[in-house]
C-alpha cells in the first residue's frame, strides 16, 4: 500500500507539472472538457468491423454479419446458431501455448450458464439478475447492474439461471428470473426500462438470453414443467412495447387445438421457449424450439399430440405468425424438451444445395430439415442405448416403443437429462461437420395422476437412477454432412457428465468443456485432443471467441467465474 | 426443463448461504454504523428492538427477506406513524404479520421511529415537509440545470454519472443539497476526471472507470471506453473533481436548488421497490 501511494504521489506531481501543458494544448480547463481529447495511439485503438474499440453502438449490419470475427454479438454469436468463429490465430499447431488471461468472479451466481457477448472490446455477462460490463482484454469491471433475485419462484427459475444479454445500438437487454425484460444503457448499466412479460406468481420465470431481430427483442420463459402455457414474445427495442406474442399451445378452436383435450389442459401444457432461437433474414423466418408438455410423465390428462410442445416452430419475426412447425416428440412422456439450438446450415444435401436446419434432439436422434418448408429430410440415431423408439418414419415421426411411465416405473433411454441438451452444438463450414455433446444416461420414469397446484412443479411424479446402472458415457460427436455419418465420436474420460457446449473456429479447432471440468480444444477434423485447462469447477455453459487488436481470445463460464484465454 | 444435479444444487446452497450470511453481517453493520452517531436513546432502543423482533423476517435493513421490504415499499413508507404503531401492536394476521403487544407503547413507538430512519423519513415522520416544489425541480433536472445530461432517473437521462432514481431514499435534504452544491466533497473513485498524455504527445481526458498498476480505463463523454496501458503514458493527472459542475450553488437560486432537492426526494420515495438482495436461495422442494 505504501509503495502504491508513493508511486501515485510521484505521478501526481509529474501530472501537476504537465497539467499546464495539457490545458495549454486543449486551450481550455481540463474540467468538463472530455470532448476535447485527441485520439490516443496509446490505447492501441483499431477500427474493428466499423466499431471503434470501447465504443458500443451495435448496428443491424453487425447483427447480420455472415461471419463471426472480432465481436460476438449475441448468445450464439450470429443468427445461424452455428457457433463458428472465423478467427484463425489459434490453430492445432500453436494451441499448446494457449494460456489463461484473466478470471472474473461474479460472487452472486450459483453456476453461470452465460455465454459472454463481446462488442468493441467490452464483454457483457450476466449472473442471476446481475449484468456486468468488463474490459474483455483484462477482465476489469466497467459497470455492474445489481438487481436482487426473486423469492418464491418455482423450479428452474428459482435457480436464478441466466444465459446472457442481447445488444442493439447503445443498449443491452436481459431477462430476469421473474420474467422481466430489462433494457440497460450499455455505457453505464443504467436501467432504461423494465417490462414484466409474464406473471411469476403463475409459475413463469426466465433463464434465456433475448434475441434481437430487426427492431424487436424476442424473449421466452421457463416454467414448462410447472403448469404454464409457453410463448415467444417480441418487444419494441426502443420503447419496450409488446409487438406480438406467439402462444406455443393453440387456444381452443385454433388450428392445432385438436391435439389437446377439452378443458384447461392447454393452459398448463408447457411448451416454453427457454432458449434463444435462430433467424434467417433471407427467408424472414425465426426458428424456435419448445419444451416438453406438462405434466411431464403423466400423459393421461393430455391425450393427443400436444402441439406445439417438443417442437420447432418457424415464425414470421414481424408478426409472430406461424409459418410451419415440426414436432420431434408428439405426446412426449419423457421430458424431451426440444430447445436445442436449431442450427441454420447452407450445405449440399444428397447432391443438392439446400437451406437446412441441423439439430440434435434430446430424444437421441439428429435431424435435418428443410428450413424453407419445414420438410423432414433425414435423421440419425446417435444414442446407442436408446429404447424409447425403434426409429423415425418417412415423415419424421418417431416409431415409439410405447413405454408408459407408471407408479412402478419404467426404464427409458435417454433419461430425462436427454441424449443431449441445451448446451451448444456447432457447425463448421470448413469441415462440413456438425459437432455436439451427447450423453448415454437412462432413467426409471414414474408417473401418477396428480392435480395441478398453482406455484408447484407439475411433473406428476419423477425419476430414479436405474438400479446397478454403470457410469454413463458422454461423447463429443462430429457428424459429417458430406457422407451423413460420424467422422468421429470421442468418449469423454474423467467425470460423469458435463453441461458444457461446443464451438468451432476457422483455425481448425473444436472447443468445449470436457467431463473433467476442463476447457478443451481438439483438432476439428480428427477429434484429437490437443490442449486442456483445468477450471476446477463444473461448466454449465457454452464457449465463445472474440478478438481485440488482432489477438484472438476464448471465453467460457465455469462455476460462478468467467475465464478468458489467448496465446501469449 | 431439466433440473440441475443435486450436487450442483447443494454446492450452490452452501456457497450462497455463506455469502448471504456475510452480506447480512455487512448490511447490518452498515445500517447501524450509519445511524449510530446521531441516534437518540429511544432510537437506540428502536434499533435493538428492530433487530430482535423485525429483522428476522424484514431484513436487518428493512429491505425484505421472508417478509416485505418495509423500508422501501411506497405503501408502507406512506403509512402514518399511528398506522404503523397499530400494525406492530396488533399484527396483520391475514398478511402473516404477528402481533407484538409485549413491546409496550414505548417500545412500539421506538421501533416505528427506527423504521422511519431506515425509510429515510424524518424521525418524527410522516414524510418531511419539502422546502421546494418537486414539479419545478423536475423541470430543472431535465431542463435548465442540465442534470439529465449525465444523470438518469427512471430511464431518462445520460450515462456518465450516477443513476439517481432511488438516490434520495436514505439521504436527508441537507445531504442532497450538499452533494449538489459541493459535488467533489465525497468524490467517488470511479467518478474522478483524469487527464492522460501519451508518450507520443497525444492527450485524453475522461472519467476513470477502472484501473490497476498496469492499466487505466477512461470513459469519454461520447460513452466510449479507452483502454490504456500505463506503459504508454507519460502523464496521468488525477484531478480532484468529477464531471459535475462545481458552481450550482451560484448558478441556481436557493429556490431552484430546493426544487431540485424536492424532486429527488419525491422521486426516491416513489421509486419502485427493489427486489430483495440475494439472501436465501433455498429452492427445489419438489
Amino acid at each position: 500500500m505504501a509503495m502504491r501511494t508513493g508511486r501515485k504521489s510521484v505521478v501526481g506531481f509529474a501530472a501537476f507539472v504537465m497539467m499546464l501543458t495539457v490545458v495549454a494544448l486543449q486551450g481550455q480547463p481540463a474540467k468538463n472538457s472530455t470532448k476535447a481529447w485527441v485520439e490516443s495511439s496509446a490505447s492501441g485503438d483499431a477500427l474493428q468491423q466499423g466499431t471503434a474499440l470501447g465504443q458500443i453502438d451495435v448496428q443491424q449490419s453487425e447483427l447480420l454479419q455472415k461471419t463471426i470475427k472480432n465481436n460476438w454479438v449475441s448468445y450464439n454469436g450470429d443468427y445461424t446458431g452455428r457457433r463458428y468463429s472465423s478467427l484463425a490465430e489459434v490453430t492445432p499447431q500453436n494451441v499448446s501455448h494457449l494460456a489463461a488471461k484473466w478470471v472474473f468472479h461474479t460472487r452472486n451466481a450459483g453456476v453461470l450458464e452465460v455465454t459472454p457477448v463481446v462488442v468493441a472490446g467490452v464483454m457483457f455477462i450476466t449472473g442471476s439478475n446481475d449484468a456486468y460490463a468488463l474490459d474483455a482484454r483484462t477482465g476489469a469491471l466497467l459497470w455492474h447492474h445489481a438487481r436482487g433475485v426473486t423469492s418464491g419462484l418455482v423450479d428452474d427459475a428459482s435457480g436464478h439461471i441466466n444465459r446472457g444479454v442481447a445488444v442493439l445500438g447503445t443498449r443491452v437487454y436481459m431477462e430476469t428470473d421473474n420474467a422481466h425484460l430489462l433494457c440497460l444503457d450499455a455505457r453505464s448499466g443504467n436501467l432504461i426500462w423494465d417490462v414484466a412479460y409474464a406473471d411469476n406468481t403463475q409459475s413463469y420465470g426466465a433463464t434465456s438470453a433475448p434475441l434481437i431481430v430487426k427492431n424487436k427483442v424476442l424473449v421466452g420463459t421457463s416454467g414448462g414443467d410447472d403448469g404454464v402455457r409457453g410463448f415467444v414474445a417480441a418487444y419494441d427495442a426502443q420503447t419496450g412495447k409488446e409487438a406480438w406474442r406467439f402462444w406455443t399451445i393453440p387456444a381452443p378452436g385454433e388450428k392445432g387445438s385438436e391435439t389437446w383435450p377439452a378443458g384447461n389442459a392447454y393452459l398448463l401444457g408447457g411448451g416454453t421457449a427457454w432458449m434463444p432461437g435462430t433467424y434467417d433474414p433471407e427467408l424472414n423466418t425465426i426458428y424456435w424450439g419448445t419444451s416438453n408438455p406438462a405434466p411431464d410423465f403423466d400423459g393421461s390428462v393430455r391425450p393427443g399430440d400436444n402441439l406445439y410442445t417438443s417442437s420447432l416452430v418457424a415464425l414470421d419475426p414481424d408478426t409472430g405468425k406461424l409459418k410451419w412447425y415440426f414436432q420431434f416428440n408428439p405426446h412426449d412422456l419423457y421430458d424431451y424438451d426440444s430447445v436445442q439450438t436449431p442450427v441454420l446450415v447452407d450445405a449440399t444435401f444428397k447432391g443438392k444445395r439446400r437451406k437446412l436446419i441441423v439439430t440434435a434432439n434430446r430424444n437421441g436422434f439428429l435431424y435435418i430439415l428443410d428450413r424453407t418448408t419445414g420438410k423432414y429430410l433425414y435423421s440419425k440415431q446417435f444414442m446407442k442405448r436408446m429404447n424409447w423408439a425403434k426409429g423415425i418414419d418417412k415423415n419424421g415421426r418417431p416409431i415409439s416403443n410405447h413405454l408408459i411411465p407408471d407408479a412402478k416405473g419404467v426404464l427409458v433411454c435417454p433419461g430425462f437429462a436427454g441424449a443431449t441438451n441445451w448446451y451448444s452444438p456447432s457447425y463448421d463450414p470448413q469441415t462440413n461437420m456438425f459437432y455436439f455433446r451427447s450423453f448415454e444416461g437412462c432413467d426409471v420414469l414414474m408417473a401418477k395422476q396428480e392435480p395441478f397446484k398453482p406455484g408447484r412443479p407439475y411433473y406428476s411424479t419423477g425419476s430414479r437412477t436405474p438400479p446397478g446402472d454403470v457410469a454413463n458415457d458422454s461423447y463429443i460427436n462430429a457428424f459429417d454432412l458430406t457422407n451423413l455419418d460420424f467422422a468421429w465420436r470421442d468418449k469423454q474420460i474423467g467425470g460423469r457428465q458435463a453441461w458444457a457446449g461446443v464451438m468451432t473456429t476457422a483455425g481448425g479447432l473444436v472447443a468445449f468443456g470436457n467431463n473433467a471440468n476442463e476447457f478443451e480444444m481438439d483438432d476439428a477434423r480428427t477429434g484429437k485432443p490437443l490442449w486442456a485447462f483445468k477450471l476446477g469447477q463444473p461448466m454449465h455453459a457454452s464457449p465463445m471467441s472474440y478478438a481485440i487488436a488482432g489477438k484472438q481470445y476464448f471465453a467460457v463460464a465455469a462455476g460462478d467465474d468467467v475465464f478468458a484465454f489467448a496465446l501469449p | 426443463m431439466f433440473r440441475e444435479s443435486f450436487e450442483a444444487m447443494t454446492r450452490r446452497r452452501l456457497t450462497v448461504g455463506f455469502v448471504c450470511f456475510c452480506l447480512m453481517l455487512l448490511v447490518g453493520t452498515a445500517a447501524f454504523a450509519q445511524d449510530e452517531p446521531s441516534m437518540a436513546p429511544e432510537q437506540n432502543q428502536g434499533a435493538q428492538l428492530f433487530s430482535s423482533h423485525c429483522a428476522y423476517c424484514h431484513g436487518a435493513d428493512g429491505r425484505g427477506g421472508r417478509a416485505p421490504a418495509i423500508a422501501t415499499l411506497p405503501k408502507v413508507v406512506g403509512l402514518s406513524n399511528q398506522d404503523l404503531i397499530g400494525i406492530v401492536h396488533k399484527g396483520e394476521a391475514d398478511q402473516g404479520m404477528p402481533a407484538f403487544p409485549d413491546l409496550g407503547d414505548q417500545g412500539t413507538k421506538a421501533v416505528v421511529q427506527y423504521l422511519r430512519t431506515l425509510q429515510g423519513v424524518t424521525a418524527n415522520g410522516p414524510p418531511a415537509k419539502l422546502a421546494g416544489d418537486p414539479d419545478m425541480g423536475r423541470k430543472m433536472f431535465f431542463g435548465k440545470a442540465q442534470c439529465s445530461t449525465c444523470h438518469m432517473i427512471l430511464g431518462k437521462g445520460g450515462f456518465m454519472a450516477a443513476e439517481l432514481t432511488s438516490y434520495a431514499r436514505n439521504r436527508t435534504a441537507s445531504e442532497i443539497m450538499q452533494a449538489i452544491v459541493n459535488p467533489d466533497a465525497e468524490l467517488q473513485p470511479t467518478s474522478r476526471v483524469v487527464s492522460v498524455r501519451a508518450k507520443d504527445g497525444k492527450s485524453l481526458t475522461g472519467v476513470v472507470r477502472t484501473e490497476d498498476n498496469l492499466n487505466i480505463t477512461l470513459q469519454t463523454e461520447d460513452g466510449r471506453y479507452h483502454f490504456l496501458s500505463r506503459s504508454n503514458l507519460a502523464v496521468v493527472n488525477y484531478t480532484d473533481h468529477s464531471l459535475m459542475p462545481p458552481d450550482y450553488g451560484t448558478r441556481l437560486t436557493a429556490k431552484e436548488l430546493d426544487d431540485l432537492v424536492a424532486f429527488l426526494i419525491v422521486t426516491g420515495r416513489n421509486a419502485p421497490a427493489e427486489p430483495a438482495p440475494p439472501k436465501s436461495r433455498w429452492h427445489h422442494d419438489d
